[in-house]
């Protein structure tokens, strides 16, 4: 208890006495200081990335470009329309991707139970360990899933292998997140009164507390496998199996007309994939919800055979757990990978392997570090021109395509609120467009926008500000949804009209969400940046593939950490941000 | 056996490097078989005290024996198979609300079992008929399946309290058993915890804040003010006046009022 000494209390004076405005306290400064560093921010990428040109990027030039792309010269065929000549082989593709992301959410799930439990502060065993396993998620959550997929097809070769490790790898920084922090935020009784009795550590977190988070965990995994869909149908690029190497072998051949008909298919199984894991997730949680409220009359119960009633909640779940068990193993048949190949990309051997032969996971991530043990120095300059060039490229192309995407999803996202939309109708199509938005793989867009307009980071820009469109259109709306609406109530009830009511009632209420969610779109985009190079749209991804494909992965590594420093710095300043406004 | 239940000698506790001292030079045995109610005003030590006979908190300085294991001394398991034997029961249930009343009693048996243990099944037929015929003793045999967080707050302390049996404990620990409780409902969770541990005759430590129901059913009462014992009695012919003396404050205006105020922050 504080006790407030009445000096410090400032006494008001009257009001024609004081300026009524909100006090310039350090709290206000911080925020103006931010959103000041943002903006110039901001403006320096667009500035940058040259997409502020729009008579260039619209100009007569672009325009043929595009035109000779969509309906072709007489030296190749255009992409449209849309064709699919290999229907079975482009099935089989789809659900190869299917497969992979389905063995990777397995895989990812495995290893983040026992790592959130080791990195959630009330369950650690040790602090040491909280901090290398809160590590091991943050830096599995930082490097792109295709940087991951890149490395393992030096390991694995080509083929889903790689794709299901990366998947799966890439995973465990969301889902050992969502679980840690579910985690911590259970309540410590039912564990202290298992302590109490004498049961053990094991005893305390099946009992105690894993109970508590089964809901929030199948949540995050069935969403997880939504994500990991999406992701899995890029991998294909880098090699790593999948609808995307299907893609690349047209685009290799110019056959923009077949890549589009895939690049169709794949929109229609993403949208397939995240209506199922959708409808899994809310059936299951809603039975979940429901378990168990009903008194039983005692009759019904035999002492002799006690167990649970089979109510809804039991059913879907053992039905989710038999196809669970049934698809992974399915994937094991679907996408042929090798137990023996896994263990043998495993096998204990830290020096160069012989030729011929493909090197051990171990090889490849000792000659990651960037430095060489021989001589004991650092092999990687960082600050070297080419690097500084392709990460200043990389962070501008991520700042440029989250501001130009959260300007135009802001507006979207209040017509696809349902709880501020002018209508119905308005409300169902803008989700409709959203969802659409979100359905093409950013890379994807990024290959054929590099085609359509040449090189340069302006395609980059575009395809990701693309996504931003419909994954922040999303977010953003969810989240006006979410606002309670009693404050709506109080400013209707003095008369205000509709708009006001949105800027009055609404508004407020939603900035926290608005900045926080921005943020996480600005770190997000960065990532994705960071890879967009692969693919020819500039930036440090490029420098990326030319290492790794030249087997300098010192470099690869380099650039590596320098992604994950500039993803951690952005990190921390969001949190650091989101404090001072909440 | 004239060993008794639970011995506490010289038993310190400070907070914050000494600056509050919650438990002082506090000595007193619980013969087996004994209910021993603690009164005294919030701050004044009791859950403090309480919490050492388990170990949920070191002492700082001094002695807890229970049932004849020093628990100081004890080592890790040895502390286990000694918790073995003691149930608490907490001010705020400790239960999973998402789990049935079933579930949350049969989680009383795993000190004696191996291993992690999650859902009804995982637990042998006749551990769940025994957790059924504790919650039937506390009576709520038709509440079996339902899940705790549907239940009124004196069901779920019903529910802890057969988890608490469940464990066939020799000592029974409640801390403020029914102090987020309406008046009615406390009478009714008391009277079932009393009954129960007196037909197992168990060794019972409880801290109340209701003095009639401690008046009514304790054997021997102990009064804690700023962590030191000021009444040790038998129950039998003591008056409420007496009782009551435990609650008032010393000089509430005097120089001690810093340090009520430091112990009840």
């Amino acid at each position: 208890m504080t006790v407030i000494e009445p000096s410090r209390l400032r006494v008001p004076g009257a009001p024609e006495q004081v300026a009524l405005r909100p006090p310039w306290d350090r709290r206000r400064r911080e925020l103006a200081a931010s959103a000041l560093v943002l903006a110039v921010l901001a403006g320096w990428a667009i500035w940058r990335t040259g997409i502020w040109d729009l008579a260039t990027v619209f100009g007569q030039e672009s325009r043929t470009k595009v035109a000779n792309f969509l309906f072709g010269t007489s030296l190749r065929p255009g992409a449209l329309p849309p064709r699919v000549t290999q229907p079975g082989l482009l099935f089989e593709k789809v659900m190869e991707t299917f497969f992979i992301a389905v063995a990777g959410t397995f895989l990812a799930t495995v290893c983040s139970v026992p790592l959130a439990f080791l990195a959630a502060r009330n369950t650690t065993p040790h602090p040491v360990v909280r901090l290398m396993a809160r590590g091991l998620i943050a830096f599995s959550r930082t490097v792109p899933d295709v940087i991951f997929a890149f490395v393992f097809v030096r390991v694995y070769r080509i083929g889903p292998l790689p794709g299901i490790l990366a998947i799966g790898f890439h995973a465990i920084g969301m889902i050992g997140k969502l679980m840690a922090d579910a985690i911590e935020q259970s309540d410590p009784g039912p564990r202290e009164a298992i302590a109490a009795q004498g049961g053990s550590w094991l005893q305390q977190m099946s009992t105690g507390v894993f109970p508590q988070v089964v809901p929030s965990f199948l949540g995050t995994i069935l969403f997880r496998l939504d994500i990991n869909f999406r992701a899995s149908t890029v991998l294909g690029l880098v090699g790593a199996g999948g609808v995307g190497s299907l893609f690349v072998l047209y685009t290799g051949n110019l056959r923009w007309d077949l890549a589009l008909g895939v690049v169709c298919a794949t929109v229609v199984a993403v949208l397939l994939v995240d209506q199922l894991s959708n409808r899994v997730r809310k059936a299951l949680l809603a039975a979940e919800a429901t378990s168990g409220r009903k008194r039983l009359r005692t009759v019904a119960l035999d002492p002799d055979r006690l167990r649970p009633p089979l109510d809804a909640y039991r059913k879907r779940l053992a039905a989710f757990v038999v196809a669970s068990a049934g698809l992974l193993y399915a994937s094991y048949l679907v996408t042929a990978v090798s137990i023996r190949s896994f263990f043998y990309g495993l096998r204990p051997q830290l020096g160069a392997p012989q030729s011929g032969q493909p090197p051990s996971v171990w090889y490849v991530a000792r000659r990651l570090l960037p430095f060489d043990f021989d001589t004991n120095t650092p092999v990687f300059d960082w600050w070297n021109p080419f690097v500084r060039k392709a990460l200043f490229d990389t962070i501008a192309t991520g700042f440029a395509a989250a501001t130009i995407g959260v300007a135009l999803a802001l507006p979207l996202s209040y017509f696809a609120a349902r709880n501020v939309a002018p209508s119905r109708a308005v409300y169902q199509s803008t989700r409709i467009l959203l969802v659409l938005a979100r359905a093409v793989p950013e890379l994807i867009v990024a290959v054929v926008l590099v085609v359509a307009m040449g090189l340069g980071l302006v395609p980059g820009v575009v395809a990701l500000a693309l996504g931003v469109v419909g994954f922040g259109g999303k977010l953003f709306a969810d989240a006006i949804e979410d606002v309670p609406s009693g404050p709506r109530d109080g400013v209707r009830s003095v008369g205000a009209s509709r708009l006001q009511d949105t800027a009055t009632g609404v508004t407020p209420q939603f900035v926290p969400a608005l900045v926080g969610n921005g943020l996480y779109i600005l770190d997000i985009n960065i990532r994705s940046s960071a890879v967009l190079g692969i693919v020819g749209a500039g930036g440090i991804g490029a420098l990326l593939s030319n290492y790794l494909q030249t087997q300098r992965f010192e470099e690869t590594g380099g650039i590596l950490m320098v992604i994950f420093v500039v993803v951690f710095v952005i990190e921390r300043f969001s949190d650091w941000l989101r404090v001072r406004l909440i | 056996m004239n060993e008794p239940a639970i011995r506490i000698t010289k038993l310190r506790k400070e907070f914050d490097g000494g600056r509050v001292v919650a438990l002082d030079d506090v000595s007193f045995e619980v013969p087996a078989g004994q209910l021993l109610v603690i009164i005294g005003l919030s701050g004044s030590g009791k859950s403090t005290l309480l919490r050492h006979l388990n170990r949920l908190h070191e002492p700082t300085s001094g002695q807890v024996e229970v049932l004849g294991c020093d628990l100081g001394r004890a080592g890790r398991s040895e502390l286990r198979r000694v918790r073995r034997d003691v149930g608490f029961v907490f001010q705020q249930f400790n239960i999973v609300g998402r789990l049935s009343a079933l579930e949350n009693v049969l989680s009383g048996a795993l000190g004696r079992l191996r291993g992690p243990r999650y859902g009804v099944m995982t637990y042998s037929q006749s551990l769940r008929r025994q957790a059924w015929e504790q919650l039937d003793r506390v009576g709520l045999a038709d509440r079996a399946f339902q899940r705790t967080d549907t239940l009124s707050g004196g069901q779920q302390q019903r529910v802890a309290i057969a988890r608490t049996l469940m464990q066939q404990p020799k000592i029974v620990l409640a801390d403020e058993p029914v102090a987020s409780l309406d008046p009615e409902i406390s009478g009714q969770v008391m009277e079932v915890l009393f009954r129960v541990t007196s037909e197992d005759r168990l060794t019972v430590v409880t801290s109340l804040h209701q003095v009639e129901l401690a008046l009514g059913w304790a054997q021997r009462m102990v009064g804690l003010r700023d962590g030191k014992v000021v009444l040790d009695r038998d129950a039998a012919g003591l008056s409420t006046e007496e009782v009551m003396k435990v609650y008032t404050r010393l000089d509430p205006d005097g120089e001690k009022r810093a340090e009520y105020r430091a112990v009840s922050a």
